[in-house]
C-alpha cells in the first residue's frame, strides 16, 4: 500500500519527528510509513488523515490486488 | 471511533517486576535446599550467581525505568516510544519467531533427554505441556476479547 505522508509533510514543512509527536509515534516509524516498509494500523491511519485534514482515502493509496 | 488498546506501561512493569520476581524465588530456593542440606557446592553456586543476576537486571531496568521518565518531556518520549504501534508489532513478531523456536528446541530436547536422563526429559516435558496449555489458554482468552 503506498501512501502521501512524505509528500503531504514535506508541504507543511515539518520534520518526521514533529509529524510523529503530532500523531503519537516514534520518528522511526514516520521513516518505515513514507518508505512503504510499514502499514499504518487504522487507528494510525486515522490520526494521520485528520492531522493533514485529508481522508484516510487521500493519504493512503489502496491498491487492489 | 473507540479503540481499545493494550497497557504497554503496565506490561513492561510487569515484565520487571516479574524477572526480580524470579530472583527471588531463585535465591529462596537457594537458601532453604541449603538450610535442608540438599544443595552442593555447584547448584548453590548458579542458584545465587542467576538469583542475584536478575533481581540486579529488575532493579537496574526499573531504576532505568525512572531515569528515562525523570521529565515530562522525557516521560512523553518514553511513552511514545512505548506505544508506538511499530515498536509494538516488531516486539509480536520477536515473540512469535522466538516462541517457534522455542518449541521446536523443547521438542529436540525431550528426544536427547529421553535416553540421557530421566528426571531431564520429564521436566523438559513439563515444559512443553506448560507452553502448549498457556497456547491454549491465550487463544481461547483472546478468542472471547478480541
Amino acid at each position: 500500500m503506498q501512501n502521501r505522508i512524505a509528500q503531504l509533510r514535506r508541504e507543511r514543512n515539518i520534520t518526521q519527528e514533529e509529524l510523529g509527536r503530532a500523531v503519537g509515534v516514534t520518528r522511526q516509524t514516520i521513516i518505515s510509513l513514507e518508505g512503504g516498509r510499514y502499514n499504518a494500523s487504522l487507528l494510525l491511519a486515522h490520526k494521520l488523515a485528520r492531522y493533514f485534514g485529508r481522508s484516510i482515502e487521500e493519504v493512503f493509496l489502496f491498491e487492489e490486488e | 471511533m473507540r479503540c481499545k488498546r493494550f497497557g504497554t506501561r503496565k506490561t513492561l512493569a510487569h515484565a520487571q517486576w516479574g524477572v526480580l520476581f524470579l530472583g527471588v524465588v531463585m535465591l529462596g530456593t537457594c537458601l532453604v535446599l541449603s538450610w535442608m542440606g540438599r544443595m552442593d557446592g555447584p547448584t548453590m553456586g548458579f542458584y545465587l550467581g542467576a538469583g542475584s543476576g536478575m533481581l540486579l537486571y529488575g532493579l537496574v531496568m526499573r531504576l532505568m525505568g525512572r531515569w528515562r521518565r525523570r521529565t515530562p518531556e522525557r516521560a512523553e518520549e518514553a511513552d511514545r516510544a512505548l506505544n508506538d504501534e511499530r515498536n509494538q508489532e516488531i516486539g509480536r513478531r520477536a515473540v512469535m519467531g522466538a516462541g517457534a523456536v522455542q518449541i521446536f528446541a523443547l521438542a529436540a530436547a525431550v528426544l536427547v533427554a529421553w535416553p540421557l536422563n530421566k528426571a531431564v526429559f520429564w521436566t523438559v516435558f513439563a515444559l512443553l505441556w506448560v507452553y502448549t496449555l498457556a497456547y491454549l489458554g491465550s487463544y481461547v482468552y483472546f478468542w472471547r476479547k478480541l
